[in-house]
């Protein structure tokens, strides 16, 4: 979407085809983390991009739409049909993957997700935050006491051939962690980690901070039983003796990585498009085809903005558009105050 | 006016790649570094192209102006250049800083930091025995950083692979959340690289007289005890700015991070954008390990952005009026985005002028107009909002600011929620234009209850207007207590965009609270 923005700004004429409802993908369902000051995840970026995009004279949205066959003999030629049935024809000089990305299902892990009510992914949690503006527990809307955030799942794991970071997960769960402590100061939060990776420019102090809130333990939990009272025990070998050691949660939140997206292969199949061997999209780009965002491999909210910027000028570059001067954001042609009224019920 | 005339300041891949890329566009392109000679294949390509002029051993010593017409004044060679640009684009190179002290270790022949091994990957060389035994430090005392931690499972992997040395690496968190790191890392180990990390304690460091090195530890892992003498030990390095770069921050007035880089650290200046308009940052001026090709992307695009900004012209800028000015400087001194130049009088530059509306609200004055901003605009926005009499329900104006508040309004009144009373929300540039008269004025023209919703302390895109609007929100309630009246009719909020959720409760329990008194 940013690089949308961008390429429309410099004069292109783009179509953005999004197969869910909404325009901004994962990022725009995240919640707000700020205590008094903001955390500086971006989350918040993703409202004025969308509204951007979708008022914006040279972009056209297609949301709940898919690309059905896309062709290109000197130009591309594509059908773009709605889940409602309808479709149209497009044609475009250049194509731009920006499929974000999938997250890692951890039914399969033994950790009982989706059997156990109080075992959440932290896609689940972002949603809870955002719709409830706190934590709780989803058995019976209490809020819980004892949290376990399991870090790398699906991550860093070579049985699943998975040999990559997320990168976004520890920030969040961290973020997230002191948003519910704050809001809640009766939890009691414990980060099952392998290692803590950095995350934004006062990294040193909000993880120095962290420690003095949460219980840090280097492990990362085998097992997950579902007690009677809902309850989750967790059972994990630490550092501190030989045998594995259990501990029950209310709360358990599965920090699931990042997955290249569904069909990414297909996609990339048809357009000649040819993707690194971690599945994702890599750095190639191939006769007017071209990835930006985290379809390329795992990055943080401001790392795609920053990657889609550059992906708008490798386009810019390969449309022969010289850069020249863009025209000046719709945004700053607004008045300067306005106003909205909800009339209330009465 | 500069037309397009960009300067560039640095000497490293992401500065060269910005000065192509500007040049390529058409822009005129000086690049300034600070060294002697620049890259010396750099010379051949940038004397290649018309447009560009190298301008070496350069320092810049003063800057004037805004966007469009920026003075720089450099040293050079004793003397002083002169250069006007319309645009200045800041990629001078970070610093690396060897962590001798951390482990209290002198520099010595047993002893190097990272950026001291060869850049072909060699071994390095050494006096008296071979190596057979290499030990790495990675971030023991201070958290590593990816970009650190990639150089030295590199530099251990290809030591222990090609050239058959023992590498060692000692290590709290490792910093795999870079391309690729994760699978470097397995592949180091299985070439036999061996990792100890640290969690609880830390190894025991000490160096004879000789500098030869003694690391002694227990691995949390399996309980045993090491002790290890390698050949050489190899110690991280930090990365920072440097302090030229921390020096341009202060002479062109740019605010900066935790770190020390020039940009804040503040999601409104993602990608490249700093809190002046015209002056552009990139790569490793702003942050640590980032991509140049990337961040030299993002600052062209930022570059032209400025220079459409220029071209438009700003129609709405803040205006002084030169009769009521008493040249007190407050604007000079609030404006966040250094707008506001000082000639005979204060007088602001439209293109630098971003309408947050901060000068206007402080100036003791009332000197400065920003047209489609005034007091009568506010009045006519807080009256055209009330529903008719006889009012059934209370009134409540909510002054949010458009980056946060406002966008979150919008969300929330999509929903088509009702709050049982009648919301009026002026979309304000920045809370910091929302002075104690607007509120005042609120409750003089019908409003039971006024909000004042802001973004996050950090978040805001004039830097400190959600601070200004919490002190005089404050001065309010003090005046409204004297006065008698309920002072719980006026709120102060801080909201994200995303945060369509907490403003209904917000506007739940207000509402609430206004019916509540109201039936008292």
């Amino acid at each position: 979407m940013t690089a949308a923005v961008e390429l429309a700004r410099f004069g292109a004429e783009v179509d953005i085809v999004e197969r869910n409802r909404r325009l901004g993908g994962h990022a725009a369902e995240f919640a707000c983390k700020a205590l008094e000051a903001c955390v500086k995840c971006g989350a918040c970026l993703i409202a004025q991009t969308i509204e951007t995009a979708v008022t914006h004279p040279r972009i056209s949205a297609y949301t709940d739409s898919r690309i059905e066959a896309i062709t290109r003999r000197h130009r591309f030629t594509y059908t773009i049909r709605k889940t409602s049935g309808a479709s149209m024809c497009g044609d475009a000089d250049a194509v731009v993957i920006a499929t974000g990305f999938r997250t890692f299902d951890p039914s399969n892990k033994p950790y009982g997700y989706g059997r156990f009510p109080n075992m959440i992914t932290n896609l689940d949690l972002e949603r809870m935050l955002r719709a409830n503006a706190k934590a709780i527990r989803p058995s019976d809307g209490v809020a819980p006491r004892r949290i376990a955030f399991i870090q790398c799942v699906g991550s860093r794991d070579a049985k699943l051939g998975h040999l990559w970071c997320s990168q976004f997960c520890c920030g969040a769960a961290l973020r997230a962690a002191r948003l519910i402590k704050h809001r809640q100061p009766e939890s009691f939060i414990t980060i099952f980690f392998i290692d803590i990776q950095t995350f934004g420019r006062d990294f040193e102090s909000f993880y120095r901070q962290s420690q003095l809130e949460f219980r840090f333990i280097r492990a990362i939990p085998a097992d997950a039983f579902q007690l009677e009272d809902s309850g989750i025990r967790l059972s994990f070998m630490d550092d501190s003796s030989p045998q594995s050691r259990e501990e029950i949660f209310d709360l358990v939140v599965l920090s699931t990585g990042m997955l290249p997206p569904e069909g990414l292969a297909q996609t990339a199949d048809d357009l000649g498009l040819a993707l690194a061997p971690s599945g994702y999209a890599g750095t190639q780009a191939h006769r007017g085809v071209f990835a930006a965002g985290a379809v390329r491999g795992p990055m943080r909210i401001e790392e795609t903005i920053a990657d889609a910027r550059h992906t708008a000028c490798r386009v810019l570059a390969f449309l022969g558009i010289k850069g020249g001067i863009p025209e000046t954001p719709v945004a700053e042609r607004r008045p300067l105050a306005s106003r909205l009224v909800a009339p209330g019920r009465g | 006016m500069a037309d397009n005339r960009v300067c560039i300041l640095g000497n490293n891949p992401c500065a060269w790649k910005i000065a192509d890329a500007l040049s390529e566009t058409g822009a005129e392109v000086i690049l300034a570094t600070r060294g002697q000679s620049p890259h010396t294949q750099r010379v051949c390509r940038v004397t290649g192209s018309p447009a560009q002029e190298v301008l070496c051993g350069a320092r810049l010593a003063s800057c004037r102006g805004g966007i469009g017409h920026f003075d720089l004044t450099f040293s050079r060679n004793g003397g002083e250049v002169l250069r006007t640009v319309s645009t200045v684009v800041i990629a001078e190179s970070d610093e690396r800083r060897p962590n001798h002290a951390h482990y209290g270790l002198t520099p010595g022949a047993g002893v190097t930091p990272l950026s001291g091994l060869p850049d072909d990957g060699n071994l390095p060389p050494m006096t008296g025995s071979p190596l057979k035994h290499v030990a790495f430090l990675n971030g023991l005392v201070a958290e590593s950083h990816p970009a650190i931690a990639g150089e030295i499972m590199r530099a251990a992997l290809r030591f222990q692979s090609e050239h058959k040395v023992q590498c060692t690496i000692l290590t709290r968190n490792l910093k795999v959340a870079g391309d690729g790191l994760e699978a470097l890392s397995r592949e180091a180990r299985s070439a036999g690289v061996l990792f100890f990390k640290f969690t609880t304690s830390t190894p025991t460091i000490r160096q004879d007289s000789e500098g030869r090195v003694q690391l002694a530890f227990i691995d949390e892992l399996t309980g045993r005890e090491f002790s290890l003498a390698p050949d050489l030990v190899v110690l991280d390095e930090t990365l920072a700015p440097s302090p030229y770069a921390v020096e341009l921050g202060r002479i062109i007035g740019l605010e900066s991070d935790p770190i020390g880089f020039v940009q804040g650290d503040n999601v409104h200046r993602l990608t490249a954008l700093t809190n002046r308009r015209g002056v552009v940052v990139a790569g490793p001026s702003r942050g640590i390990g980032l991509d140049p090709a990337v961040e030299a992307s993002n600052a062209v695009l930022e570059a032209l952005g400025a220079a459409a900004s220029t071209a438009g012209g700003a129609s709405q800028a803040a205006e002084i009026e030169p009769g009521r000015c008493i040249r007190c400087l407050t604007c000079f001194r609030v404006c966040p985005y250094r707008a506001v130049l000082l000639n005979t009088r204060p007088t602001i530059l439209p293109a630098a002028c971003e309408r947050c509306g901060i000068c206007a609200a402080e100036c003791p004055r009332e000197a400065i107009r920003i047209p489609g901003q005034e007091r009568e605009d506010l009045r006519a926005l807080i009256t055209s909002g009330r529903s008719p009499e006889p009012k059934t329900l209370p009134y409540i104006v909510a002054f949010c600011c458009r980056r946060s508040a406002g966008v979150a309004a919008k969300a929330a009144l999509d929903t088509g929620k009702g709050w049982d009373a009648v919301v009026n929300v002026i979309e304000v540039p920045c809370a910091g234009s929302i002075t104690p008269e607007s509120i005042l004025s609120a409750f003089s023209m019908g409003a039971d209850g006024a909000l004042v919703l802001t973004c996050h302390e950090d978040n805001c895109h004039s830097r400190q207007g959600n601070r200004l609007a919490r002190t005089r929100v404050d001065q309010v309630s003090d005046f409204l207590i004297q006065c008698g009246y309920d002072a719980t009719r006026l709120v102060f909020k801080t909201l994200a965009a995303n945060m369509e959720t907490e403003l209904d409760t917000i506007l739940s329990e207000f509402s609430a609270t206004l019916r509540s008194t109201a039936n008292r």
